[in-house]
């Protein structure tokens, strides 16, 4: 038997937090209807500490009610004082480990651990403990792991370039403005002040420059803007430092994924129960031959702000035929592929967008001729995406199709700006789709969607495919589509 | 195929827990709000949800239910209104919670999670002793008690 980390102790505290809320209102009405106020709550500091006290207490009590046990098949994690819950998960149903060594829980040797199954539907986290060193070597004995003579030799590990690049990217400006925004709202009127003042600085020296230079941008675009790059920059750096320093070992049933340069994480993942691989690509990427190889499995990448990356930015030709054990196969041609007759199911919306940017911002500027000279930037601006994700989109009405091979099924396609790959066996397809409308009914063709196993119901979407290729591909995964549509 | 019932031990403990709950309530209302009238009428409001909880959609609720497993599944009904039946093949069972009370034995709170692909099967007011051959029955984990 084993306890978690003694550490957990306060975090089973900090839910009881709230009794502190007895000594802070003594606090206010010995403060307000008190004389000798500092005396009075001195006097009664008993109180406060008896408060805090039992705070720790039931913290002491649930952690000492949290308990690790094993027996030859199972792990068993025992919590709850009054109502005891047992969670039994079999050894042989884990479908990976994790083991999160955060910095600052370094001096304590405490760590997370993580492990998931293939159970429920959503990405949550089956069972989750802090242990100690001693606990988590323990654990790990009973856990799947690589076998040293097994080992598959030259995986092509992620070398500095790639993490880079990757982090480029990946990161996003999104993500870093709700990076930035966390800090101010966490940081409050310091953070703020230092990060405005910077900002307000950076943006007034480029408006003198812009003015030299007889650039009519608003200054408004260019505080928009630095700030978008500011966090981006910020994102950029986050990930920098969480897929640092990435190793990758595998066996024929096991793969041991190390990552992170200040908050250590070990995934131990169970091949088997990987549901697909998915070979990313963005256009640029596209145009190098690079791509970013993510995995879906139970477990993996599932936790806030992470991606279920197996390899980061790689050449796809460099791949080598070492990954065929976890279904990554390169210099595979579509059976069957889009038709680029059905051009409009591509490329109708984004040239819609594109072709109503410019007349929006004419709208606008007539409305309030105030705003013309930022409507113009916002329009330009705008068009340079739109124009950039019709190039996307008639890449992947060139790309998108599908290939079946040995019992594996390999889709490409595209969602949004992004190109995917996905390899995954046939007998994990749990759902197949032919979507058709009159017009596509018409001219044969149809849109086909899969969905994988996994907690994840992620739908891959490859449209203007020849409806009698879809329903020969359900014939051989199978399945049995529905008749044609009568127009 | 065996069939298994609620404990009815439970719905004296939940009937109990109701009242429990009630005296507090209106001990809360009699301290915090001065108007009698709205506290007269908080009074009935309260005491009659009690009473249509613990006498007409508990034991209604409580004689819906119903669980079945064979060797290989096991199935849930329920529902008062609207009637449900879900199963469940051990063989997709990829973890199991069991949660208990002191004293189970007395109050019918045993519960049962079975974590399957896609979602779960919760099994609940069972016996000990059914809840024990339920989790033995399948086969995945074995019982232990502290």
């Amino acid at each position: 038997m084993y306890f978690e980390h003694p550490l957990k102790i306060l975090k089973y505290s900090a839910k009881n937090i709230w009794l502190l809320i007895f000594p802070l209102l003594r606090g206010i009405y010995t403060y307000h209807f008190d004389k000798n106020w500092f005396y009075s709550w001195a006097k009664g500091a008993w109180f406060d500490i008896a408060v805090l006290g039992a705070i720790i207490i039931f913290g002491f009590v649930r952690w000492f009610f949290s308990r690790i046990y094993f027996t030859d098949e199972e792990l068993v994690h025992r919590d709850g004082v009054f109502l005891r819950i047992h969670t039994y998960i079999p050894f042989r149903n884990i479908s990976s480990v994790t083991v999160e060594r955060p910095i600052y829980m370094a001096p304590l040797r405490a760590m997370r651990f993580r492990c998931d199954t293939r159970a429920g539907i959503f990405k949550t986290v089956d069972l989750k403990l802090l242990v100690s060193d001693k606990t988590r070597r323990h654990i790990m004995e009973h856990m799947l792991d690589i076998d040293a003579k097994e080992k598959i030799e030259g995986i092509p590990q992620p070398n500095v370039w790639s993490i880079l690049m990757f982090s480029i990217f990946f990161s996003s400006g999104f993500s870093g403005t709700v990076y930035l925004a966390t800090f101010f709202f966490k940081g409050g009127d310091i953070a703020y002040n230092i990060i405005s003042r910077s900002l307000n600085i950076i943006t007034i020296e480029t408006a003198k420059i812009t003015e030299k230079l007889v650039l009519k941008i608003p200054t408004a675009a260019i505080f928009i803007g630095v700030f978008f790059i500011a966090s981006w920059f910020l994102s950029f750096l986050v990930n920098l430092f969480r897929y640092g320093r990435f190793t990758i070992e595998c066996d024929k049933s096991c793969m041991k994924v190390r990552y992170g340069i200040l908050d250590r994480k070990e995934y131990r993942i169970k091949n088997s129960h990987i549901n697909y691989t998915d070979l990313r690509q963005n256009l640029i990427m596209k145009l190098f031959g690079a791509v970013a190889v993510n995995i879906s499995c139970a477990g993996y990448g599932s936790s806030k702000n992470r991606l279920p990356v197996l390899l980061p930015v790689k050449h796809e030709k460099k791949l080598g035929k070492n990954l065929q054990v976890i279904g990554i196969y390169s210099g595979i041609k579509n059976d069957y592929s889009a038709q680029p007759a059905g051009i409009g199911s591509y490329l109708l919306i984004p040239l819609i967008i594109a072709a109503l940017i410019i007349p929006s911002h004419d709208w606008v500027a007539r409305l309030f001729p105030r705003f013309a000279e930022l409507s113009f930037f916002v329009a330009v601006m705008l068009e340079i995406p739109a124009v950039w994700f019709i190039i996307v989109k008639f890449v992947a009405l060139l790309t998108s199709g599908v290939a079946l091979y040995d019992d594996k099924i390999m889709i490409r396609c595209s969602a949004w700006t992004r190109f995917h790959k996905v390899v995954s066996e046939r007998d994990k397809i749990v759902k197949m789709e032919l979507e058709q409308n009159l017009l596509q009914a018409l001219s044969g063709r149809c849109a086909m969607s899969i969905w994988f196993e996994g907690e994840e119901h992620r739908r891959f979407k490859i449209k203007a495919m020849k409806a009698s290729d879809v329903r020969k591909i359900a014939d051989i995964l199978g399945y049995e589509l529905a008749e044609k549509v009568k127009a | 195929m065996k069939q298994y019932y609620p404990d009815r031990h439970c719905l004296t403990t939940m009937r109990l827990i109701i009242t429990a709950a009630v005296v507090i309530i209106l001990w809360a209302v009699r301290y915090f709000i001065p108007i009698e009238k709205i506290v007269m009428l908080s009074i009935v409001v309260v005491i009659s949800i009690a009473c249509f909880e613990m006498f007409v959609h508990l034991p209604m609720f409580f004689n819906s239910i119903s669980y079945s497993a064979t060797e290989t599944e096991v199935t849930k009904s329920s529902g008062v209104f609207i009637k449900v039946h879900q199963s469940v093949r051990y063989s997709s069972i990829q973890y199991t919670t069991r949660i208990s009370s002191p004293l189970s034995q007395y109050t019918g709170f045993n519960f049962i999670i079975f974590f399957v692909y896609g979602g779960q099967l919760r099994l609940l007011f069972l016996k000990r002793s059914d809840a024990d051959e339920i989790i033995r029955l399948s086969g995945s984990i074995s019982v232990k008690e502290d």
